[in-house]
């Protein structure tokens, strides 16, 4: 079987020009007046893509006083592959992206520019993540909205049987199950209500296995797992290799001890020199960010921040980073992070060789749950990141505290917080419960059922 | 047990004066700042405190955060409380957050917006009508610098009830330190509706304040929190209270439910059921979770979901009941959920308004009543933190369409449906029934966030030297 898809970020960083920041803001604006059919960017006709943002980094001194200017940073979640993604990014939206990279630097001239040369200027301003976050694995757009589509059609479906024929109530649920069966296995395109539906065919439906990747992305694809791994065995088979054996391996393991012992007292160290911020907002900022929120279903999240000086500091970060990566590909693979099951995208990257760090979050409902659900059930793992940043409350042993001071968590986060300039969702009625409840209709539709998987699967209609 | 200081507050913080049937609530508008002072000089000998309890009428009071910029307060204060309360209700964003739309946009309140605003509420309760009325006029006769705007009267049921009929007021949170105790599920630390104590988080929250240049008579506590140096510490011992008049259309709902019950159950005869489905309990107050085929069993508010009713078939995720209060049904397990829930807790303290449809309560004469008059409660809850715990409620829970993995389902009984593609799903076997094409019968007619002083804190506010 071909691999299939997965969902994947894409991050790219550009210098804004000098000068620039003004008429570039004026065009985002324009953008985002019109999502999602602006006629330079019809983003309802990105297949490719579930979330895609535009977000000004105003020019900012990081904790040692070094300057860095504006950047327009661009992040899509897209399916893959990344080529097919830029291409499609190109064909739809050229327009929009001649007008908009056009007051960034090194952007190719009017005239001498082909679609090869935008893909390969945003290529070279790719600048990865360290950490991604999916709540709705595998799922491309197209599979999420032809699910909320068969989903719906279902729906409708019931209340009409249940309307014209009430026996349906007695009717075992196997015997439902087989008239839902029979619904979408009928030719659909005969029922009025199914021809005002755009994918009014449900062929696909009955395609099993449905389109989940045959195969993710494992632990050792990555570097760092590799280094870390051939570190490990280079300790224990050196040991054996010179001949000395146990002793040498005690030697190694004492190091290794004492060595992170001297770590945490430098960690601790550092925690109680921290300032302790005030937990204050600029209200107008609040403000501004509040009339952008709670207009559909999701809301998101672009936050920056400044890490604290120092090479352990930051290489405290990467592995902090790197650590929660690992968890969210392999161990939250169901929608849910630990408990929270109303982030469908997130990532965090280090950007500025490290002197910066950037969260753009796409989650269900309002701010105060989204950072209530921070507080309540993750405040660990975000103490962990972003205790290396300036303004974070006060830590003890890296996850300690933190996030868990309400008040100031809450500040630190509203202050953090950037405008979003323009801001886009494929699916913006949809929540992360409701795409994977739709996959698990989907997938439960045909096929053999116990009773009790029947009456389950009932339950999610 | 912390321990509250109760002869400092007012007495509204600890009960709901069931007690005294009748009450009146009178909204004014400051026009002299100076005498509005004197006024509250005069008045705070008259305030009643959490103790001792009174025996035959009670007056409290609490200002908006305009009131407080009319009485010359500045940012430097206004600026230290919740920045919804100086902001106020109807802030435009907030009408995304509350659902306050369409007939319920401030634009169409009654009070509590810039053309009639509400500065000063003073809350009367009585024993009987004319110990009320009494209050009501030595009120209106030691006046000084402030008009009146508003007189809203409150109706008294016994039992308690609301006038679609369901008894109201059965849950309420135990707070930690009051005289009444209960299950440890149910119990929440006092910080969470009294400023200056701990809350939820075990934090002490920064309290408003003032500075030190108001308070010549140092008359408040000090708070020396690091960032703002010595200040008067004008929160301590108070609260916020939410206030919003609540329009109902009883009509509009029986009719709803009796025609939504042919729909669904096949007969108009189940709408008592449909309506228990909707609310999450019996018109008697016997909640589905506990009794889901009995509507004559008790009213009681000891149970959770997790065990009773997990997929929703005694009590529908979607009822009003579980939004308002999802205690032990939320993700990540009974622990996890009652603890999360628990953060949003209101202390609520309602009252209806407006005469019943029908004086038996009795739908068919509801619904054969030809009186158009208007009617609704009177909606006041207590909390420390407005955004966590009110407007946390309302717009996570109470109006969030996609509430415990829902799709379309509104708060079927308070909600504001956006569209005909609203439904209210009823998990059931086989499968589930589903009403289309929800309602909207409650409408948003005024509201303002007040706060309400600790007595010392409106002495205060007598003497405070303010820029004229």
């Amino acid at each position: 079987m071909a691999r299939a898809p997965y969902q994947n970020g894409l991050t790219i960083a550009t210098p804004v020009l000098p000068g620039h920041d003004a008429a570039l803001a004026a065009v985002l604006d324009e953008i985002n007046e019109a999502v999602p059919s602006h006629e330079d960017l019809p983003f309802d006709q990105l297949e490719r893509v579930h979330f895609l943002r535009w977000v000004v980094l105003p020019a900012a001194t990081d904790d040692l006083g070094r300057q860095t200017d504006s950047q327009l940073v661009l992040s899509t979640n897209y399916d893959e592959p990344l080529a097919a993604h830029l291409t499609e990014l190109v064909d739809v939206g050229g327009p929009a992206l001649d007008r908009i990279y056009q007051h960034c630097t090194g952007y190719p001239a009017p005239g001498e520019r082909s679609d090869g040369d935008v893909i390969s200027y945003l290529r070279a301003h790719d600048v990865g993540y360290d950490t991604l976050y999916v709540g709705t694995r595998g799922r491309t757009v197209k599979q999420i909205r032809r699910e909320a589509d068969l989903r719906t059609a279902i729906q409708q479906f019931l209340d009409e049987r249940s309307r014209e024929d009430p026996s349906l109530r007695e009717q075992s649920p196997e015997a439902v199950r087989a008239s839902i069966q029979d619904f979408v296995r009928s030719d659909p395109d005969l029922s009025p209500k199914a021809l005002l539906r755009s994918d009014s065919n449900f062929a696909w439906a009955r395609s099993d296995p449905p389109e989940a990747p045959s195969r993710w992305p494992q632990p050792w694809d990555s570097a760092l797992f590799a280094a870390l791994t051939t570190a490990l065995l280079l300790l224990v088979a050196l040991p054996w290799a010179s001949g000395s054996g146990w002793a040498l391996l005690g030697v190694e393991g004492a190091l290794l001890l004492g060595g992170f012992g001297a770590y945490v007292a430098w960690l601790r160290r550092r925690e109680r020199r921290d300032e302790e911020f005030p937990p204050v907002t600029d209200y107008e900022h609040v403000r501004r960010l509040a009339e952008t929120e709670d207009r559909i279903v999701q809301n998101q999240m672009s936050s920056v921040t400044t890490v604290k000086a120092g090479r352990l500091r930051y290489a405290t970060l990467c592995t902090v980073l790197w650590a929660i990566d690992l968890f969210g590909r392999y161990v939250y693979t169901e929608g849910r992070l630990g408990s929270i099951s109303s982030i469908h995208f997130a990532r965090w990257v280090a950007i500025d060789d490290g002197r910066r760090l950037v969260f753009f979050s796409n989650f269900d409902g309002s701010w105060e749950n989204y950072l209530g659900d921070f507080i309540d059930k993750a405040a660990s793992g975000l103490t962990a990141v972003w205790s290396n940043t300036v303004g974070f409350p006060k830590t003890r042993f890296l996850v300690g505290a933190g996030a868990r001071d309400e008040k100031r968590f809450k500040a630190y986060a509203r202050n953090s917080q950037v405008l979003t300039q323009v801001w886009y969702s494929a699916y913006r009625d949809l929540t992360v419960q409701n795409i994977n409840n739709n996959s698990a209709i989907r997938a439960g539709l045909f096929g053999d059922q116990t009773p009790a998987e029947t009456r389950a699967w009932l339950r999610r209609l | 047990m912390a321990s509250l200081e109760l002869t400092d507050m007012q007495g509204f913080l600890a009960r709901g004066y069931k007690g005294l049937p009748e009450a009146s609530f009178l909204l004014f508008r400051i026009e002299e700042p100076a005498a509005a002072q004197a006024w509250c000089r005069s008045l705070a000998a008259d305030v009643t405190p959490a103790d001792p309890k009174p025996s035959t009428s009670a007056l409290q009071v609490a200002f908006t955060g305009d009131g407080l910029r009319a009485l010359g307060f500045g940012d430097d204060t206004l600026q230290t409380f919740d920045q919804a309360f100086w902001e106020g209700m109807d802030a435009p964003y907030r009408q995304r957050i509350l659902g306050d739309d369409g007939e319920s946009a401030p634009g169409n309140w009654r009070w509590g917006t810039e053309e009639s605003p509400a500065h000063v509420l003073v809350m009367l309760f009585a024993v009987d009508a004319d110990t009320l009325d009494a209050r009501v006029e030595t009120v209106r006769d030691g006046l000084q610098g402030l008009a009146e705007t508003e007189r809203l009267d409150t109706t008294s049921f016994e039992p308690a009830r609301e006038h679609f009929g369901f008894r109201d007021g059965i849950s309420q949170p135990i707070v930690d330190g009051l005289s009444r105790t209960g299950a440890p599920e149910n119990t929440v630390p006092p910080g969470e509706f009294f400023l200056g104590y701990p809350n939820a988080y075990g934090e002490r929250p920064v309290r408003p304040s003032v500075p030190l240049a108001h308070d010549p008579e140092e008359i408040l506590p000090r708070t020396d929190t690091e960032h703002s140096g010595v200040r008067g510490d004008l929160g301590h011992n108070g609260t916020y209270v939410v206030a919003r008049q609540l329009s109902q259309d009883v009509q509009g709902f029986w009719t709803f439910v009796t025609e939504a019950s042919e729909e669904v159950y096949g007969s108009a005869e189940e709408r008592h059921r449909l309506a228990a489905k909707m609310v999450g309990r019996w018109r008697n107050g016997a909640p589905l979770a506990l009794a889901p085929d009995d509507p004559d069993a008790e009213p009681r508010d000891d149970f959770g979901y997790h065990e009773e009713d997990p997929d929703g078939l005694r009590c529908p995720f979607a009822s009003h009941l579980r939004r308002s209060n999802p205690r032990d049904s939320l993700e990540g397990g009974p622990e996890e959920s009652t603890t999360v829930s628990n953060r949003h807790r209101l202390v609520r303290r309602g009252r209806p308004y407006g005469p019943p449809l029908a004086d038996d309560f009795d739908v068919d004469d509801m619904l054969a009543a030809t009186d158009d008059a208007e009617r609704g409660l009177h909606f006041l809850c207590l909390c420390g933190d407005i955004a966590r715990q009110f407007e946390f409620t309302q717009q996570t829970w109470i109006e969030n369409q996609k509430f415990s993995g829902l799709y379309d389902d509104p708060d079927p009984l308070m909600g504001s449906p956006e569209d005909e593609s609203t439904t209210f799903t009823i998990p059931d076997t086989p499968v589930r029934r589903r009403v289309t094409d929800m309602q909207r019968f409650v409408e948003v007619r005024g509201g303002a966030y007040f706060f309400m002083p600790s007595l010392t804190a409106l002495r205060f506010l007598g003497r405070a030297d303010l820029p004229a």
